[in-house]
């Protein structure tokens, strides 16, 4: 039976290099079966302006397709999306230009994202909801090859928080996880908010209890990919009164009175103690809203309950929840960017503090009108 | 050895499969490659888009509990086209209480894109069109609505292009597969063509008599609910005639306003009530000149309104002030002047100006009634019976009695006790001004024609 199987196996491979033979000797390659496709850009289309912004501005400097009609076979089907408007469109086609293609462009070299850069940037009008999770996804970074922006539809010129919450923090945290896809950044950051990462429940968490325990959002909490990537966007663009906010909230301790696995708890960093009465028992947890700063004769500051006095008619004292989670918030989070500036000087050349401080002069002095005529002055 | 003989033969055979199969190509059967196909393809139905006007009418379904709105096209060479639409969601954008149909149109862009076929993209939103896939939360009226945040309508805004016949295009939607056609349109407006939909929706709106019977092909009859919300549902009554039962169907009546009529997003298959079989199927209405839809799929079905005989004896209901009012301005014959005579005797005996009759049903006698409203004084005078047999013929019999008002206007106006004899001695052939929405009804003397009135629905006792 040995034999026999050595002998089909023979015949088979005789067979089978014979057919290899024949298959190529007629084998030939024909002319493509894709038809000529015309580039020419159509001076009577109704989008000519910003395609032809776009082509002079991203595709022929970038190798960049900047892709502001939907497709939505470029996106994952199991989201409901909608397309971007055309005007919203030409405004962050723009701003992306600005405030992050020039940026890279003056602070790090013309060729930095001509090598590293994304090569599609793909505009989604909706957010892509999560409805079971309550989350909504505000940018994707697939393969370091491509950035989705979405929500572009509710994008607000005029609301800078917004603008940076949304658009250009999503493009340098989505670049941020390009450059690590590419370069691996030291698994040391991984280690430093070891055990404190909730992939699960990340959007229950409350911003200044993140922060104390050492991310800059609570994004960052859900993985340390995110959180790296989030650290450095948040440092980029964060003005320096919101990055010391940042700073001053990890400093501090959290407690809330609801249970154990309340979803819906809010946490507090102020408490008073009812009537006065120094006693856990009594302990109230109050927000910043409703303390009442006072200042002393010799020039100090008391911090006392908005509301109510004791039954002395002493005023209520307010004191600070004690910071009971061992971590100190603000450290981690500079050690977080420390170890993200290093990274970037020695993995790409990229000093982060010069391009912190451009964005920072850039993003709240353009003039949208101006930036919009490199579009629409074009005939 | 027959046993390696056997194998023998087998691995031959093999061989000879495997080489046959690798000398046997097919000769091209398309002159071009697929990619040239698909390419052409689109380049064929953006000509098609674009050509003879550009202007399309789209009968559009976001899904399956929802009706379908219809929406124009305009579709330009450069890519661009203006959208424009006439319906409650776009009322909502602004104003979310609102459900009254608004007309919008918005530029934006589209384009014949392939994927699996040649696919007709509006690939930048706008607003008008894309709010039935924007993934927000349906904004209905009431704030305890379910939260749709995340699928929204969960329409699509890419559509297969299925094949194009008689400057009619058959799509459907990329993801959500609904079947959808659009029209050539020509010699009209958006806001014109938008309108008459408009107005045939304003047709189906049955408020105050939202069942209709339909007369099936089959020869059954059919009860019809919900045409006023444009889902329809059908009802039978069960074997025993006593109750009502759902009709079973393979797809709900979700169906949206034509041109000429309406008709259902497919072809809805009314299921026999005890076997599931099928036994017809109706998808096409036309609107008669009476009012009445004829189902132009089999030229035999109707949808009609209720027998008149259910109609008019809507009042007797419970718990409802529903009423019959006399119209004073179109009567004629003897009516006419018997009506004429208690507003007079009313005026010189009472003085007091005579506003109203109307047929209703006191619910606390009991008792069917012609009420009426003599300056701030009403009274009713009692009936036996007030009803509209089934050959729409109507008998009216007074017991001689009414209420406190009401006998002492038999007391001292003569013309009430003319009145009432007149009624009682009459019989009147009664038609409804309309085949589908019987609001007003006409009633006219078999014994003399030149005697007649006419009577209006009211929701309550309005005192004009």
């Amino acid at each position: 039976m040995k034999a026999f199987k050595h002998y089909i196996s023979v015949l088979l491979l005789a067979a089978t290099v014979a057919m290899g033979f024949t298959s190529c000797s007629e084998e030939k390659l024909d002319d493509t079966i894709f038809p000529d496709i015309d580039e020419t850009l159509d001076p009577n289309s109704y989008s000519y302006q910003l395609d032809k912004f776009l082509r002079e501005n991203y595709l022929n400097v970038y190798n960049l397709e900047f892709r502001y009609k939907m497709q939505d076979v470029g996106t994952d089907m199991n989201y409901n999306l909608v397309p971007a408007t055309y005007a919203n469109s030409v405004d962050l086609a723009v701003l992306t230009k600005y405030l992050w293609f020039d940026v890279y462009r003056d602070i790090v070299g013309p060729d930095f994202l001509k090598l590293y850069g994304p090569r599609i940037i793909h505009l989604i009008g909706s957010p892509a909801y999560n409805p079971t999770s309550g989350t909504m996804i505000l940018g994707l970074a697939e393969g370091g090859l491509k950035v989705s922006l979405f929500r572009v539809n509710e994008m607000n010129i005029n609301d800078f928080n917004q603008m940076n919450e949304f658009y250009f923090k999503t493009m340098h945290h989505e670049f941020a996880h390009i450059l690590h896809q590419q370069k691996t950044y030291p698994n040391e950051f991984n280690l430093l908010s070891v055990g404190h990462y909730d992939s699960n429940n990340w959007q229950d968490r409350q911003e200044g209890v993140v922060n104390s325990l050492g991310f800059v959002t609570t994004y960052a909490s859900s993985e340390y990919r995110e959180d790296f990537a989030e650290t450095i966007a948040n440092y980029i663009v964060k003005t320096d009164d919101q990055w010391n906010a940042i700073l001053a909230l990890a400093k501090r301790g959290w407690a809330t009175d609801a249970a154990d696995g309340d979803r819906d708890a809010v946490y507090y960093t102020y408490f008073y103690y009812k009537n006065n009465e120094a006693d856990p028992e009594n302990i109230t947890y109050i927000d910043g809203r409703d303390i009442r700063y006072v200042t002393n004769d010799d020039g100090s500051v008391s911090r006392y309950y908005l509301n109510g006095t004791d039954s002395n008619g002493n005023r209520i004292v307010v004191y600070d929840v004690e910071d009971k989670d061992g971590i100190a918030g603000d450290e981690i989070i500079l050690q977080k960017v420390q170890i993200a500036r290093e990274w970037l000087q020695a993995s790409w050349g990229v000093d982060l503090d010069a391009l912190r401080q451009e964005v920072q002069r850039k993003q709240v002095s353009y003039d949208i009108n101006e930036l919009r005529q490199q579009v629409y002055s074009i005939h | 050895m027959k046993k390696f003989l056997k194998y023998a033969a087998l691995s031959v055979l093999a061989m000879a499969t495997l080489t046959s199969c690798l000398k046997t190509e097919e000769d091209d059967i398309f002159d071009k490659s697929a990619a040239e196909r698909l390419d052409d393809a689109k380049q064929y139905y953006s000509d098609i888009l674009t050509s003879d006007g550009g202007m399309w009418a789209m009968e559009y379904f976001a899904n399956v509990d929802e009706p379908g709105y219809v929406y124009i096209f305009e579709f330009k060479k450069d890519n661009s086209v203006t959208i424009s639409g006439e319906n409650k969601w776009i009322t909502k954008l602004t104003n979310r209480q609102s459900s009254d149909p608004t007309f919008a149109s918005e530029t934006s862009m589209w384009e014949v894109i392939a994927d699996n076929g040649p696919v007709l993209s509006f690939n930048t939103y706008n607003k008008i069109f894309h709010l039935f896939a924007n993934p927000e939360d349906v904004p209905n009226e009431k704030d305890d609505d379910p939260d749709e945040q995340g699928y929204g309508h969960e329409g699509d805004y890419e559509f297969d292009l299925m094949r194009y016949s008689g400057d009619t295009l058959y799509l459907e939607g990329k993801k959500y597969e609904l079947p959808i056609i659009m029209y050539r349109l020509h010699n009209t407006t958006p806001s014109e063509y938008l309108g008459q939909i408009t107005q045939m929706l304003n047709n189906c709106k049955l408020n105050n008599f939202p069942d209709l019977v339909m007369d099936g092909a089959n020869g059954l009859e059919y009860y019809v609910n919900n045409l006023s919300n444009q889902v329809v549902e059908f009802y039978r009554h069960d074997a025993n005639d006593t109750t009502l039962k759902k009709v079973d169907t393979e797809v709900k009546g979700n169906m949206i306003a034509t041109i000429d009529g309406f008709r259902f997003i497919e072809p809805v298959w009314l299921l026999d009530d005890t076997a599931g079989t099928k036994t017809m199927w109706v998808q096409h209405f036309k609107l008669l000149d009476d009012g009445s839809f004829l189902c132009t799929d089999d030229n035999t079905t109707t949808i009609h309104r209720m027998p008149l005989s259910t109609v008019f004896d809507c009042i007797a209901e419970s718990n409802t002030y529903k009423n019959w009012q006399i119209d004073k301005e179109n009567q004629g014959g003897q009516f006419a002047t018997i009506y004429a005579d208690i507003v007079s005797q009313c005026k010189s005996v009472l003085k007091k100006n005579f506003s109203l009759l109307r047929f209703l049903y006191d619910s606390k006698a009991k008792q069917y009634a012609l009420g009426f409203r003599n300056d701030n004084y009403v009274g009713m005078l009692f009936m036996t019976q007030s009803y509209i047999d089934g050959n729409d013929k109507a008998h009216f019999k007074f017991t001689g009695e009414g209420d406190n008002n009401g006998n002492i206007h038999l007391q001292r106006i003569p013309a009430f006790t003319d009145l009432c004899d007149f009624l009682s001695s009459t019989t009147f052939t009664v038609e409804s001004t309309s085949a589908l929405n019987p609001e007003r009804l006409k009633f006219t003397s078999d014994a003399n024609p030149a005697d007649y009135f006419y009577v209006d629905f009211k929701l309550k006792y309005m005192t004009k």
